[in-house]
């Protein structure tokens, strides 16, 4: 029960936090985030290059279980998939989701509705966006290799629990194939580090939606995760230093 | 649509004031009443479990795919699910003859993916010196070769002296602290994705423009 109050009130600063932050947020003139960052812009740039050379984006979930449903990681995919939905409602080739689950593939569709309604296109929804590909990672992985087969994609973002699978998917893909990682495992992430083009570190996954998106935004959730961040910093420095002086 | 929005919303705080209340007071009846929710949380969990395996299933079924590629992955995937359910249904779930072939079968494929995936691994760093430096990739091949050089036994060897042999042995501490960030921030990542969601009711990219 120790665990769970720790638990417990580290959820309630980090929704104390959050709250401040929907609050000052939007008046705030320090809160201007923008994702400027080298893996960032590689990752706009071929969103870019889709819509013009008609190669298709692919989006992946890794997650399995029950996180798959509500785990940061599927909440964030769906961030995506929204975000990039909204910028390929003119693009000539269908982009690719894939999934592991049916649950978990209708609600990236619904995600990619939501994000064709935003840009008042919804007429150009259709129901083949998403596609199951096995739940295991090393089924996964043969099922996006089925899925994929057609045509070479600008992009390929793969978001969740991968394991050490993105080093296969690295061979699979072509030359000008980019691969993007937000790894919510340590082996994905050390994995992605060498064989991606762009890798979301630690929490920067949860960044994604706002990454894939050029237009300036102000996010209340993002500015309490930076002030998480700098908390945790502080602890850390904090309690290192007493364990040095042997406080 | 909003009415269920509001309705989902009071009940989560309903839900998440008893539970917090069942944290921090030290009420019998709160107490109770935080336990049954944890539960009813993991009996959900398991339900939802049957009904992923049922939804996979199902949807194996309906759409074998498109192309031909497809069509066999998902074939041999649903025979091989269908074959397990079977004896699994027939053997009982805890039996050895269930656990071991499936055990066996899924150790085989996961050693085959290891010997991959360090071949991979190797070929991905004979392509790092080609592609363009980044801070991430300069800093995992510098890592790499240091840690390479402090576990193959050359410090113990050479007879460093005790400065040395200091600074080593607070490099091998890095990677526990490195993992241990890595796991906060994931943690704190879901945290604040799941606090946002609840809050807001909206997926991460539609909040706040």
């Amino acid at each position: 029960m120790q665990t769970t109050r720790m638990a417990s009130v580290i959820i309630l600063i980090m929704a104390v936090i959050y709250l401040i932050c929907r609050l000052i947020g939007n008046r705030s003139k320090l809160v201007g985030r923008t994702y400027n960052r080298e893996k960032d812009l590689l990752i706009r740039h071929h969103i870019a290059v889709s819509l013009e050379e008609s190669a298709p984006i692919h989006l992946d979930l890794g997650d399995s279980g029950e996180a798959v449903l509500s785990g940061g990681a599927a909440l964030a995919a769906a961030g995506a998939a929204e975000s990039v939905s909204a910028q390929m409602v003119f693009a000539d080739e269908p982009w690719v989701i894939t999934a592991p689950g049916g649950i978990a593939v209708n609600i990236q569709k619904n995600a990619v509705r939501t994000g064709m309604e935003a840009a008042d296109y919804s007429s150009s929804y259709s129901s083949d966006f998403g596609t199951f590909s096995g739940v295991s990672p090393i089924e996964h992985l043969t099922g996006n290799a089925a899925a994929l087969e057609k045509a070479p994609s600008a992009l390929h973002l793969s978001i969740g629990s991968f394991g050490a699978v993105p080093a296969l998917t690295d061979t699979l893909y072509n030359e000008g194939e980019v691969l993007g990682i937000g790894g919510t495992d340590l082996i994905s992430q050390a994995v992605g580090t060498v064989t991606a083009d762009a890798v979301y570190v630690g929490e920067q996954y949860t960044e994604i939606p706002e990454a894939l998106d050029k237009t300036e935004k102000k996010n209340s959730a993002l500015l309490a995760m930076d002030v998480m961040r700098w908390v945790v910093i502080a602890a850390i420095v904090v309690f290192a230093g007493f364990g040095l002086s042997g406080l | 649509m909003k009415r269920a929005g509001t309705m989902f919303a009071v009940l989560s705080i309903l839900i998440g004031g008893l539970f917090f209340a069942s944290v921090f007071l030290d009420i019998p009846l709160f107490k109770t009443i935080g336990t049954e929710l944890l539960l009813l949380a993991e009996r959900l969990l398991a339900a939802l479990l049957f009904f992923t395996i049922a939804d996979t299933a199902i949807m194996l079924i309906r759409k074998p795919g498109n192309d031909s590629g497809m069509r066999i992955v998902r074939t041999i995937g649903f025979g091989v699910f269908l074959a397990i359910l079977l004896l699994g249904l027939i053997k009982g779930p805890d039996s050895t003859e269930l656990n071991h072939p499936v055990f066996f079968v899924q150790q085989m494929v996961e050693a085959s993916l290891a010997g991959t995936v360090c071949i991979s691994l190797i070929f991905a760093m004979y392509r790092l010196p080609g592609q363009a430096p980044t801070v991430m990739k300069v800093s995992f091949a510098a890592g790499l070769i240091v840690f390479l050089l402090i576990y193959n036994g050359l410090p113990q060897i050479a007879n460093l002296p005790a400065g040395f042999i200091n600074v080593i042995e607070w490099l091998e501490s890095i990677p526990q602290g490195t993992l241990i960030g890595l796991l906060i921030g994931i943690a704190l990542g879901g945290a604040i994705t799941g606090i946002r969601f609840l809050f807001s009711g909206k997926l991460p990219a539609k909040e706040d423009k």
